[in-house]
């Protein structure tokens, strides 16, 4: 769009108008900003309420889980671990516990079989054997998750972003996967809803880098309402 | 086999940005996305570098405190402040230029330095073009760009970015975040720093739009007035200050005498960036008294240092000048604990460039210490 120049001084020469481009200006930048602080309101609006509801909603699950986990081999029920949340900064991360008391030490003997690969980002096998048998049940349905709840309420996490990764994991990343931590981790993203843990580390970040391209409020309830199939049918999980 | 090490020194420019006048060194300029020490630490981290140990003798605390908030790198940051470039260790790199590709000869004079960053703007954008990801990392998260406008690669446009109908951007365009592209706008060969507002049919060419003030590199100007609705900057010009300083001045206030005690000051004074202030510019303690209702009304900090007019300014170098433009100021500065209360004072000069060269709230407490002299003083 082009405008004669003529026409623009003629224009400016008539009285108020510049006062009323100008305040017009004034008009669109406030608008923006409400825009961009509504946006930040909407996505910590539906984290809080949707934490909430889901904590209220699972509390027998929680129960249950808790008693057939201290029944199990008397450990603690939940798990804490530390992950890098956005910008970089260190988290502890609420889970179910699933693995064995001694499953850390035990990692490194087991990065050699890394469905991942050797040189993985990620660390991921089938028939883990450092995962109980209730582990095995409640990560098949990702009730080991759902304490993340809790981070979400304290504003570590959101409900949708992408996976907080482990420190171990960001020492081995490339300067591109970094862009992955600049917004706040959630408890599910587009890689859960499309294949899990059989997508690979590059996939991971391709999607991740599409969900932060694309986010708003509207997007993150389809993601939600897109992750329960995902969970009932245990896609990807293990 | 890759360093553990690396060893970056920052080039010590300061005396030479006398165009563009930036409170940051030019290690800390954004070159598209980040400040060129990220994409130093970028390079550290493809390089499979654990430690990187970072040297600047121009704005060392600014430059500190970014290294101490970079923590999306997983690398152990180390600072070391220097005198001059030339006291760095024989072995550590001069980050002047984007990792990987060799530099120019270095800058003579303040717009080399803008075109030196606009060419590593340049030199970026088509790096990053040629990403296999490119598409994905060219836009920011919670921007609404209008269907009808145009993007032409390469281009790179922040977060919480607004580009309205018709606009056209690029090539080497990079529009900072939270900006606001009203419509019909043409941006190329240009940069926006972070929220910039572009009035609707505008158009920027070889142009660098920071903080309001225009720098057009075709014909080497700049533009400092601009009617709002043509180009702003969005960000807030109010100082902040905090509500402990505003009771404290109101107390003092009250301790001096109040209104009484202000009465007299019926004359004000212009300070070089256009402040008016009540006083005398060359009374020393008296006009404090007539400054503190600015406090607590939020339009001057309480602690800063001290205002001067565009003649004191001037008798300043071009170095001081640089680290004192960008210094809040406030009603007590460091000086006045040494015994200094107005911009006259041969020694005032040297203690305000201390104070300015320090994090903000470094030396609070000694001129803390030294406003609760006053009442008793007087």
């Amino acid at each position: 769009m082009q405008i004669d120049p003529a026409t623009y001084w003629s224009q400016t020469a008539q009285d108020g108008t510049v006062e009323r481009w100008s305040r017009n200006a004034r008009r669109k930048i406030r608008l923006w900003r409400c825009t961009l602080v509504v946006a930040r309101v909407l996505k910590r609006g539906l984290d809080i309420g949707g934490a909430l509801a889901a904590l209220c909603l699972f509390a027998p699950i929680f129960v249950l889980t808790a008693l057939l986990i201290k029944l199990e081999d008397r450990g603690p029920v939940f798990f804490r671990q530390n992950r890098v949340g956005a910008g970089g900064r260190l988290f502890g991360m609420w889970k179910f516990r699933s693995m064995r008391v001694n499953a850390e030490q035990l990692t490194d003997l087991l990065l050699q079989t890394n469905q991942h690969g050797q040189a993985g980002v990620t660390f991921k096998m089938r028939d883990d054997p450092r995962i109980t048998r209730v582990g095995k049940w409640i990560r098949k349905l990702s009730i080991d998750e759902f304490p993340q709840f809790y981070n979400v309420l304290r504003g570590n996490m959101s409900l949708v972003g992408p996976r907080p990764p482990l420190p171990r994991e960001v020492a081995a990343y490339k300067a591109s996967h970094l862009r992955r931590l600049r917004v706040k981790p959630g408890i599910t993203c587009l890689w859960q809803i499309g294949g899990r843990a059989d997508i690979d580390f590059e996939g991971q970040v391709r999607l991740d880098l599409q969900y932060i391209r694309s986010s708003s409020a509207l997007y993150d309830l389809v993601i939600l309402f897109k992750t329960l199939p995902a969970v009932i049918f245990g896609k990807g999980a293990y | 086999m890759p360093s553990e090490l690396l060893e970056l020194v920052l080039p010590d420019w300061g005396g030479l940005d006398t165009v563009r006048r930036s409170p940051l060194p030019f290690g800390l300029w954004t070159i598209g996305d980040q400040c060129l020490l990220h994409h130093w630490l970028d390079h550290a981290v493809n390089q499979g570098v654990s430690r990187v140990h970072v040297f600047a003798a121009d704005r060392p605390a600014a430059v500190r405190r970014v290294v101490a908030e970079s923590l999306l790198w997983p690398l152990t940051l180390e600072f070391t402040a220097l005198a001059t470039t030339a006291d760095a260790p024989a072995g550590a790199t001069l980050a002047d230029w984007l990792p990987g590709s060799s530099a120019p000869p270095a800058p003579t004079h303040g717009w080399d330095l803008i075109e030196r960053a606009a060419a590593m703007q340049r030199a970026w954008l088509e790096r990053m073009a040629c990403e296999p990801d490119y598409a994905l990392l060219s836009i920011g998260f919670t921007c609404r760009i209008h269907p009808h406008a145009k993007l032409i690669a390469p281009y790179f446009i922040g977060d919480g970015v607004f580009i309205g109908p018709g606009c056209e951007i690029g090539p080497y365009a990079v529009i900072g975040p939270g900006s606001v592209l009203a419509g019909a706008n043409r941006v190329a060969h240009s940069q926006l720093t972070a929220r910039s507002f572009l009035g609707p049919v505008t158009a920027l060419d070889h142009c660098l739009l920071d903080g309001g003030v225009l720098f057009n590199l075709k014909h080497r100007s700049r533009l400092d007035q601009f009617e709002p609705h043509l180009l702003a900057t969005m960000e807030q010009s109010a100082p902040h200050v905090p509500l402990r300083d505003r009771l404290r001045a109101l107390l003092l206030f009250l301790w001096l005498g109040g209104s009484r005690a202000s009465a007299g000051t019926a004359t004000s004074f212009e300070t070089f960036d256009g402040r008016r202030l009540p006083g005398d510019p060359h009374a020393g303690l008296s006009n404090r008294r007539a400054w503190l209702p600015l406090v607590w009304q939020g339009k001057l900090p309480l602690y800063g240092i001290l205002p001067r007019t565009t003649a004191q300014f001037e008798l300043l170098n071009g170095d001081w000048q640089n680290l004192i433009r960008h210094a809040p100021i406030g009603v007590f500065a460091y000086a006045d604990s040494q015994g200094c209360h107005t911009p006259e004072h041969p020694e005032e000069a040297l203690h305000a460039v201390y104070q300015a060269s320090l994090p903000p709230a470094t030396l609070n407490s000694a001129i803390a210490q030294f406003s609760r002299t006053l009442p008793s003083a007087s």
